[in-house]
């Protein structure tokens, strides 16, 4: 097993349920594709999330990688060289499981040092490493405790070093944060940072927080119905998402549905029933177009005021967050829409909202699947 | 680990690879051994039970379905089928009876000495029928209760009373108290509770009781032994009365016989596999479901 | 939660959880502990001799306590070969899988058929006539007539057909029981299949392992239909419930049989006590990774 890698390379990883490998042959239901042609390649020291809603293939994704299920097509390459039909034994990967997935009847030292001893390393550098892994994940008290005398975020520490401690060229984290209370998470996920800061290890990180995503990762790829959506910087991915989907993950959560006026440069001009607005297109766009934007970037304006890039809408609920508060209110044609901002207004009134221009994308309207 | 060794680790990927299927091809070979060994075993007692006359050859001279006519009447199968059913019909419905109420109690209740009655419980599943039975059976001479009807069926309901109870206690620890506080909340009394509530939540779990304890019932030989008279036998007893005196009668009747107890204890068996695990015949570990 | 009256100071009688638990555990106490207190009072006082006549009986007549080593001979390699195979059978099950169900279910159908079906299966299947030995004959693996009945081995085969499926489920429950995610966390960190066994899920299985080989060995040494059906009763396989059940049933001595059921019961209950005092060696803990 090679410590080191310059590329890490998926061409068109694909993964079918509902039979494996024999699929189909009954006349069972229809085969579904958790994973439908995922290609990436991953540079070395590269931290890239996979990012989606839970049975969007993430998770099958990392678990091909790590070799835990088989790929019904595609190849995996680690420097030219295909490992994609090694068992998961053999291919040397780290792997952190969302459960820890600790050996419940080994000391913390035994389960760090498990993945050294299965590669035969003489027992004093096992000692070693282990004791420096212990260091680094900052568990020095707990050596020689069981797993179940530990609260979750040791366990996960526990799991994190046993990853690390082999040194492995690659480090698959699946949901690692995701049993933590809300405190610890945001612990752990500094700790995650700081320990590949201080390693560098090529990480791919499975997650459906995009917080954790966006403040782990490199590089981001969405993915939906087992394809990858967009693939890009934290930025790119938040600012400028490829399409619906992406958007509506990323926090645009509103969304409407309007006729297209004007389509020019890259800028669409929308409009609707007390609705006229501009924003960046992205995609082709026919006779209808959904404008997406975020409630925090829209505003309220005096009613007397008309804005350019401004809607109607009629106030449904309050809710009071303390430094903001979210509207829910209803545009003239009655579809939902989302205003977090300051300010203060009563049910059944009529408020004048604005965007920003650079905060709206436009995107041709979803196919029905 | 240097480049090196992990070709050093590809070099012997094969023959672990070989290894490895060849130890799949033992197990898979040696359980086939197994089950067609057994398949053998049942069906040579068809095929004699079919035959006419089978004496040194692979196959009878002749096929005939006499010989089940004829068991059926030397060994008087239509009262021991009758006498079975009442004896498994009446074992049911007593350890369900007094079995779910103990086992509720012991899955919703902490008392002082509740593991000591869980140990008591256990006991007549742990040991063997054989061990307990013959004190069971003398002490049911001296009151006379042994070959009657009462005698079998309490003895019978010796372990299948613990067994529902074992199967029912973790059903009904894991179905959500919230459930019935919720319905206390809206009022239901114990009553109402019992019928509108627990009632329909344990049926489940009652029903796999049931189906176990009939297969367990009809199988049950070593204590029916101990305690049936001539008139309280059932269809497992009347078959070893009928293997230990072979010679007496015509080995294709007693081959008719076994085959007639074997679809009983087959059919039910297969019933109760549509409900439950086969790993709860004999214990109640809850199965996991399988993790992703 | 039905309300007894222990959430609140009452009298006892009134205390559901009292009346729900207390039929069950009178009939165990009545059926069950009465018999067995009743039997090593009994034997205590034999027939003729002083209270420890019987024991003393037992213990110097070579036809009584031979039947211990008899058993013995029986049970143990019965047990050693059933869980010894029962073992990889279950691993290699252990995924759920239509593939399981079936071959679970194949595997249980000798348990329900019972001893005493098997023995008359095998009486015709492994008989000096039956197919077995004409395909050994035929294939010429074996010269002259194969015994496998009234005969050690016919009991020893009987003994695995009944006794592999019961220990083969009991294992398979405890493996399906073990968190199939550590087997994968441990291939990543370089386990192949053979180590993912030794090093995780075998030390995880062993106290389960010694609760099956205890309750395998108990079924085992109770042997009893199939000794006296297969076997040689009155000699190679003379059991030791045979010597009980002669005892009590055709000599009508009831006070010896109770002495010997006794001291089953004591051989039994010393060797479980040593298979699990072995377990509380090992690992005991839950067998999951981690929070569900």
């Amino acid at each position: 097993m090679k410590n080191h890698f310059d590329n890490l390379s998926l061409r068109q990883v694909t993964r079918r349920f509902g039979g494996g490998p024999g699929a189909g042959k009954k006349g069972s239901a229809p085969v579904l594709a958790a994973l439908d042609g995922l290609s990436l390649d991953v540079a070395k020291g590269e931290f890239i999330a996979l990012l989606g809603p839970s049975g969007c293939g993430k998770s099958t994704a990392l678990n091909c990688i790590a070799g835990l299920l088989a790929l019904s097509e595609g190849q995996i390459l680690l420097d030219d060289r295909r490992i994609d039909l090694l068992p998961p034994e053999e291919r040397g990967f780290g792997m952190v499981f969302q459960n820890y997935a600790l050996f419940p009847h080994m000391t913390v030292e035994k389960n760090i040092g498990f993945g050294l001893l299965m590669r035969g390393l003489p027992e004093r550098e096992i000692a070693q490493r282990v004791a420096k892994a212990i260091d680094l994940v900052q568990l020095g008290a707990h050596t020689q405790k069981l797993p179940g005398q530990m609260s979750g975020g040791q366990q996960q520490r526990v799991a994190i070093a046993r990853a690390i401690v082999i040194e492995p060229p690659l480090i698959l984290m699946d949901e690692p944060l995701s049993n933590l209370d809300a405190k610890l998470r945001l612990e752990m996920r500094t700790e995650i940072r700081r320990i590949h800061g201080e390693l560098g290890r090529t990480t791919l990180y499975v997650t459906h927080d995009q917080d954790e995503a966006l403040s782990l990762a490199d590089r981001i790829v969405v993915m939906k119905d087992g394809v990858a959506q967009q693939i890009g910087t934290p930025q790119m991915v938040y600012s400028q998402p490829q399409n619906l989907a992406v958007a509506r993950f990323m926090g645009y959560r509103n969304e409407l549905l309007l006729d297209v006026v004007e389509q020019r440069d890259g800028v669409g001009q929308l409009k609707g029933p007390g609705i006229s607005i501009s924003g960046t297109v992205r995609g082709d766009l026919g006779s209808k177009a959904v404008a997406a934007f975020r409630p925090d970037d829209c505003s309220i304006v005096p009613n007397d005021v008309s804005p350019a890039n401004a809607l109607t809408a009629r106030v449904d609920a309050v809710e009071y967050y303390g430094r903001e508060t979210l509207f829910m209110l209803r545009t003239l044609d009655n579809v939902p829409l989302f205003v977090r901002t300051q300010g203060s207004a009563t049910i059944g009134e009529s408020l004048t909202i604005s965007i920003p221009r650079e905060r709206i994308l436009i995107y041709p309207p979803e196919q029905a699947k | 680990m240097s480049t090196l060794s992990f070709s050093a680790r590809m070099g012997k990927a094969l023959p672990a690879k070989l290894v490895g299927r060849a130890w799949n091809a033992t197990i898979v070979g040696l359980m086939t051994f197994f089950l067609i060994n057994i398949g053998l075993i049942v069906a040579s007692v068809a095929t004699s039970s079919f035959g006419k006359r089978w004496f040194n050859t692979w196959l009878p001279d002749g096929y005939t379905t006499h010989w089940y006519f004829d068991a059926w009447k030397e060994f008087q199968l239509s009262s021991v089928m009758i006498v079975t059913i009442q004896i498994v019909l009446a074992v049911v419905i007593l350890a369900i009876a007094l079995g779910v109420p103990a086992a509720y109690a012991l899955a919703r209740r902490d008392f002082r000495g509740k593991n000591l009655l869980m140990g008591l419980f256990l006991l007549p599943l742990m040991i063997p029928p054989i061990t307990y039975g013959i004190p069971l059976a003398t002490v049911m001479y001296r009151l006379d209760l042994a070959g009657t009807l009462t005698g079998v069926i309490i003895a019978n309901l010796l372990p299948a009373l613990p067994f529902v109870i074992l199967v029912m206690t973790p059903f009904i620890e894991q179905i959500d108290t919230n459930l019935e506080s919720a319905a206390r909340v809206f009022g239901a009394s114990n009553l109402q509770l019992f019928r509108h509530v627990l009632v329909p939540l344990l049926l489940p779990g009652m029903l796999a009781a049931t189906l176990l304890v009939v297969v367990r019932t009809i199988s049950m030989f070593e204590l029916t032994f101990l305690t049936a008279g001539p008139s309280t036998q059932t269809l497992v007893v009347s078959l070893y009365y009928a293997v230990f005196a072979a010679g007496v009668r015509a080995q294709q009747s007693i081959d008719a016989m076994a085959i007639v107890y074997m679809v009983v204890t087959v059919t039910w068996l297969l019933i109760a596999m549509r409900f439950v695990s086969p790993t709860q015949l004999v214990s109640q570990v809850r199965e996991q479901p399988q993790g992703n | 939660m039905i309300q007894g009256a222990s959430d609140r100071p009452g009298a006892w009688w009134k205390d559901l959880t009292f009346w729900m638990l207390a039929p069950a555990t009178l009939f165990i106490l009545l059926v069950f502990v009465y018999p067995f207190v009743d039997g090593l009072i009994l034997s205590f006082n034999p027939m003729n001799g002083g209270y420890f006549a019987n024991y003393e009986n037992f213990f110097s007549d070579p036809r009584l306590w031979q039947t211990i080593g008899t058993t013995m001979k029986l049970a143990l390699p019965a047990t050693l070969i059933n869980v010894g195979v029962a073992i990889p059978v279950a691993y290699r099950l252990r995924n759920k899988s239509p593939y399981q169900k079936l071959a679970t279910t194949i595997i249980t159908i000798p348990l329900t058929l019972g001893t005493v079906l098997i023995a008359q299966g095998m009486l015709s299947y492994f008989g000096p006539n039956g197919w077995f030995s004409q395909l050994v004959q035929w294939l010429n693996i074996w010269d002259g007539p194969v015994r496998l009945t009234h005969n050690y081995w016919g009991v020893l085969i009987s003994l695995v057909i009944s006794g592999f499926p019961f220990v083969f489920l009991l294992i398979l429950s405890y493996i399906t029981g073990i968190d199939p995610v550590l087997s994968r966390a441990a291939a990543t960190l370089g386990a192949n299949p053979f180590r993912q066994f030794r090093h995780i899920v075998f030390p995880l299985l062993l106290p389960g392992l010694a609760m099956s080989f205890a309750l395998s060995f108990v079924q085992a040494f109770s042997v009893f239909p199939s000794a006296i059906l297969l076997g040689a009763p009155s000699g190679p396989t003379r059991v030791i419930s045979i010597a009980a059940y002669e005892a009590a049933f055709e000599n009508y001595d009831y006070s010896l049989a109770s002495a010997i059921a006794m001291i089953m019961g004591i051989v039994q209950l010393v060797v479980v006590a040593l298979v699990l005092g072995f377990r509380r060696l090992s690992y005991r803990g839950p067998v999951t990774g981690g929070k569900g």
